[in-house]
């Protein structure tokens, strides 16, 4: 897929992906399951390298502002 | 004799004040250059006809009568098929929002309108701007060559000189790559600097929408239009628009200009365009700009934190359409929308978390060596043969689908890039450099840009053979 760079990841099971989109209330096409599976796999790969930044070090983890702005 | 289609937003809205030509005759010649061009090009999706003349004869009655909007009063442009328009569909490229009317204008249509703007139609966009479909787009440099997206026919049109000016959208490069592909100026402002209101979304944290146009001058004029704070759009930030024409032409001398090496000019970047940026950067240094090399390692982290969230933000902005809809969208886009459904909880927090981290560091660089801006190549390569896109290079990659990796940054720090072409390959093709700033400082990007511009005729070159 363009845009993600390739890995040496071990391949998501495309019958995982199907239970996952069915959880998710999606019905995904054989067609796309080849493609997905792989982009799948380089996508979640990449959170390595977002990792390597240690991000736990930010502080707040989700920031939240209470004001109401009227 | 200068053809009126050849004219920069400036030069011809100076003429039209003076009286010296009409809006009417600027935008019949506009529409006959479409109509000679389109069936090689392919940049509108929408053509405004007989609303351009009408709007074009208003604003010469306007103009007769005294009352003049500004530098874009009676100026045809194009607007990305993106963006809203109460008069004409906007289907965002997919087949999937065939025949859709908002009923209403995207705030930037409605300030162009307001401006005097003449809208000539509406420009081809990558299904929803995801850029992984291939629109029928072609570049004007060479009809079977790649115009670049996704904001494929505000590129192409402006090239092709069928339109004085154009908006584009920029999420991950969006504006720059097809300005750079073919040969025009693109501005990706600061985040927040204008309003996203009526434009469809893709990543609502890294979405921006900006101008395009054939001159550094005529980019300062429309962000000048189109800028301002706009409560409707939960991003726009109440920053005051400066005069973007004041001081733009103050020159190199002082600006502080950062050159990072590892990252931005990597194995990636191609011989014409490692050549046409060191020219640039040496043109620079000569001129009187200090030019300072600088390190930021974390560089390589940009492309995941932002794939990450454009994923998960374009998914859950899409996920109707996808369950509703997603047999008529193009594979390509279908399988990102599924992928970003996919896409871990943790994984974008922790995008977002690192994104604050990566925002601090660019401060931190900009601060620390007191830089105006940071200069690096906007794309890998020039464009390529509609056959060869996706092709590896000897290094593995498609030159134009690792363009990504230099654009990102400016969306995932939210800091303004403007490209503006440097240079031709030796096969012809445009070549574009790109300036990065400090937020809400475009206007000393667009004041190095045209002191660059000015040195050469970049701009007044035309792609042969298109009447």
């Amino acid at each position: 897929m363009a845009y993600l760079p390739p890995s040496n990841a071990d391949p998501i099971p495309t019958d995982l992906i199907v239970s996952l989109g069915k959880a998710l209330g999606l019905s995904i096409p054989a067609e796309d399951l080849e493609a997905l599976s792989a982009a799948l796999r380089d996508q979640l790969a990449s959170g390595g390298s977002i990792e390597l930044l240690h991000p736990e070090d930010t502080s707040p983890l989700a920031p939240f502002d209470p004001r109401w702005h009227d | 004799m200068t053809d009126l289609v050849d004219l920069t937003i400036a030069d011809a809205g100076g003429r039209l004040r003076r009286g010296e030509i009409s809006s009417a005759e600027l935008t019949e010649e506009t529409l006959s250059r479409i109509a000679a061009t389109e069936d090689r090009i392919h940049a509108y999706v929408h053509i405004y006809g007989d609303e351009a003349r009408a709007a074009a004869t208003e604003r010469d009655r306007e103009r007769a009568s005294g009352h003049w909007r500004g530098p874009l009063h009676g100026i045809p442009v194009a607007i990305k098929d993106l963006l809203a328009t109460a008069d004409a569909p906007t289907e965002a490229g997919s087949a999937a929002l065939k025949g859709t009317r908002t009923g209403y204008d995207a705030a930037v249509v409605e300030r162009l309108r307001a401006a005097g703007a003449v809208i000539v139609g509406k420009t081809v966009t990558h299904e929803l701007a995801y850029g992984v479909n291939t629109p029928p787009t072609r570049n004007p440099w060479g009809s079977d060559h790649y115009p670049g997206g996704s904001s494929a026919g505000s590129g192409a049109a402006l090239a092709a000189r069928s339109a004085f000016g154009a908006i584009g959208t920029d999420t991950g490069g969006s504006i720059r790559e097809p300005a750079s592909l073919n040969g025009v100026v693109g501005l990706k402002p600061t985040f927040g600097r204008v309003s996203r209101h009526g434009v469809f979304p893709l990543s609502s944290s890294l979405d921006h929408v900006g101008p395009m146009t054939r001159s550094v001058q005529d980019c300062a004029l429309l962000l000048g239009a189109i800028a301002g704070y706009d409560p409707r759009d939960g991003g726009s930030i109440d920053e005051p628009v400066p005069d973007y024409m004041r001081g733009i032409g103050a020159g190199f001398q002082g600006l502080r200009i950062g050159v990072e090496r590892d990252y931005f000019f990597g194995k990636s970047v191609t011989e014409p365009v490692r050549a046409a940026v060191e020219a640039v950067i040496g043109e620079l240094a000569e001129a009187g700009a200090e030019v300072i090399d600088v390190c930021i390692p974390e560089l390589p982290a940009m492309s995941p934190v932002g794939l990450t969230i454009l994923l998960a933000e374009a998914s859950a902005a899409h996920h109707s359409l996808l369950t509703e809809r997603g047999g008529k969208l193009d594979q390509q886009t279908r399988i990102m929308l599924e992928l970003g459904e996919l896409v871990p909880g943790t994984h974008y927090v922790n995008a977002v978390r690192a994104r604050s981290m990566l925002k601090e560091i660019a401060r931190r660089t900009f601060q620390a060596h007191g830089l105006d801006m940071l200069l690096s190549p906007t794309l890998p390569s020039p464009t390529v043969a509609m056959d060869a896109l996706g092709v590896p290079d000897e290094n593995g990659e498609d030159p134009l689908t690792t363009a990504i990796n230099l654009a990102f940054p400016a969306n995932v720090t939210g800091l303004p890039a403007l490209t503006i072409p440097c240079g031709f390959s030796p096969d012809g093709f445009p070549i574009g450099v790109q300036l990065t700033g400090r937020p809400f400082d475009e206007g000393t990007l667009f004041r190095a840009a045209l002191a660059y511009e000015r040195n050469h005729d970049w701009i007044d070159r035309s792609p042969a053979g298109l009447t």
